[in-house]
């Protein structure tokens, strides 16, 4: 994309290394994400992907350089939504935190909860507990949360892994027309390769701990979901594939 | 028959059969001459006596007085105790050693020492209910406020929230079910700590007539104070179960 060389960073990563009682988690991870990026690290189960997420939003200790533009956000793995409060309080305690306000029940942040539940067409659920919602729900108000407070980093991490199939690509289709009018730089994590090509900008693997570096995806946007079944695409799933096999299938 | 009618016919037909054997055995003069069990017709009048007088309500009220106020000042400070001892560990071990030996006495045996220290007054049996309801909760409210699953802790962290509103919206909320559990425990003991304390030192009551039917041996009157009692509490239960359930509707299925 040729505008990318004057867009700033959102996002510096130099060497970062996390290790857990003399293991090493992650091994000098480097990363430049430019604002409103969306880049999507994908990885097998136990590659590390949660705990990069983690040290980029500075809730583990690590070594390393990690540089974060403005405020950041994270979407969890689990929806961990609050079960005291109801979906309404969910999203306006995200808008309190910055301003010094005493609870979520000030109006900027039920006025902002009001516009998020309108905008995903989830008003009805406002007055609702998070454990009367349904996954798809849940997570989608936990974005809404995310976003309350308009960040300028979004860390996902695989927020869709526990959806069906059909649920799952719409929510990724929603999520690219939210993201259009609510630009913010996204890592995206996910250990599903199609997943990552159609969501992302760009592209890196993780595998065991060490981050390879990210290759642009070359599909223009707005994305058709048609997309998934040219070859082009089928093509780019196999290499990215490969790479996650540590380049077995390909040798 | 729908389930639901079934789940409180039964138990209705069930203290219908008890209270129908009871008067059945009375009748026959099975009880008088066997037993020192009172027939049902010999409790009823000593009921009825009890109310005309209007001397049950004095009792009854006498008796509530000691018991709301009390489980109100022990289930505030032993939550309040609890969520600082859970969360800071350099407090917890200065007076825990304390909390802990008290706590392992059973209750009912510091009563009589309460009464000499504090003396016989109605601040007193106050203090000594609350004590009562003090340390269920506080132990309950310690082991919540200490054991906030950690993942709730990372979601305060990524939304930047303050100390304080890091209490109010993730320790307190997550503590509330425990607190609310050593209540229900703390409601019962202070029954037992009102009955005691009035028993001992007290001219209004419903344990201030159990222990005047102890005196003249009056078993009916003994078999009127145990109901009353005993509904007392069971329906100061009921209640707390029932409102807790209408103000905290999140807590019975926070984790389905
Ligand atoms: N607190 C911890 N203590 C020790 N080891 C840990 C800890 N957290 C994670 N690990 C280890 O670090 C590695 C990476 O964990 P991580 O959760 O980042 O994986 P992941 O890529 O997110 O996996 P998944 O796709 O299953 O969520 C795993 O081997 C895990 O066992
Ligand atoms: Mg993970």
């Amino acid at each position: 994309m040729p505008e990318e060389s004057n867009r700033a960073l959102a996002i510096h990563l130099e060497g970062v290394t996390v290790s857990y009682g003399g293991v090493e988690i992650l091994r000098s991870v480097s990363l430049d994400v430019l604002e409103g990026q969306l880049v999507a690290i994908v990885g097998k189960s136990g590659s590390g992907k949660t705990t990069l997420l983690k040290a980029i939003n500075k809730l583990l200790h690590c070594s390393g350089t990690v540089d974060v533009e403005g405020r950041a956000r994270m979407v969890f793995q689990e929806d961990r939504l609050l079960p005291w409060f109801k979906v309404r309080s969910n999203i306006a305690i995200a808008m309190s935190g910055q301003r010094g306000a005493t609870n979520g029940q000030t109006s900027v942040g039920r006025e902002r909860a009001a516009e998020l539940l309108s905008e995903f067409g989830m008003s009805n659920l406002a007055d609702r507990y998070p454990h009367q919602l349904s996954g798809g729900e849940r997570q989608r108000v936990a974005i809404a949360r995310a976003f309350a407070a308009r960040p300028d980093v979004v860390l996902m991490d695989e927020p869709f892994g526990a959806l069906d199939v059909l649920t799952r690509e719409s929510m990724q289709e929603w999520l690219l027309a939210f993201w259009r009018h609510h630009r913010a730089a996204i890592v995206f994590v996910t250990h599903d390769v199609e997943e990552g090509l159609v969501l992302a900008d760009r592209l890196a693997v993780l595998r065991d701990g060490e981050l390879l570096t990210p290759t642009v995806v070359p599909f223009d946007r707005p994305r058709d979901p048609a997309l998934r079944f040219s070859g082009a695409f089928l093509t780019a799933r196999q290499e990215v594939r490969s790479m996650l096999a540590g380049g077995r299938d390909s040798a | 028959m729908k389930r639901s009618a079934l789940s409180w016919l039964v138990p209705v037909l069930s203290l219908l059969v008890l209270v129908g054997a009871w008067y059945t055995a009375g009748q026959l003069g099975v009880l008088s001459d066997r037993s020192d069990i009172p027939p049902l017709a010999a409790v009823c009048s000593a009921a009825r006596k009890w109310f005309q007088n209007g001397r049950f309500y004095e009792d009854l009220f006498a008796s509530l007085q000691r018991v709301i106020p009390g489980i109100l000042l022990g289930a505030i400070g032993g939550a309040v105790v609890g969520v600082v001892t859970g969360r800071a560990r350099l407090v917890y071990l200065f007076v825990g050693p304390v909390l802990h030996i008290w706590r392992a006495l059973p209750a009912v045996a510091t009563v009589p020492f309460l009464l000499i220290v504090f003396g016989v007054s109605e601040a007193s049996k106050i203090t000594i209910v609350a004590l009562g309801v003090f340390f269920p909760v506080w132990i309950a409210a310690h082991e919540g406020a200490g054991h906030v699953d950690p993942k709730y802790l990372e979601v305060a962290r990524d939304l930047e929230f303050t100390p304080i509103q890091t209490y109010r919206r993730i320790i307190l909320p997550a503590t509330t079910p425990f607190i609310v559990a050593g209540m229900r425990t703390g409601i019962a003991i202070a029954y037992i700590m009102v009955f005691i304390g009035e028993w001992i030192g007290a001219s209004r009551g419903l344990g201030y007539q159990l222990s005047v039917a102890h005196v003249v041996s009056s078993t009916e009157h003994m078999v009127v104070g145990l109901a009353a009692l005993g509904s007392l509490a069971f329906l100061t239960d009921a209640i707390y179960r029932t409102a807790i359930r209408a103000l905290l509707p999140w807590m019975d299925e926070r984790n389905a």
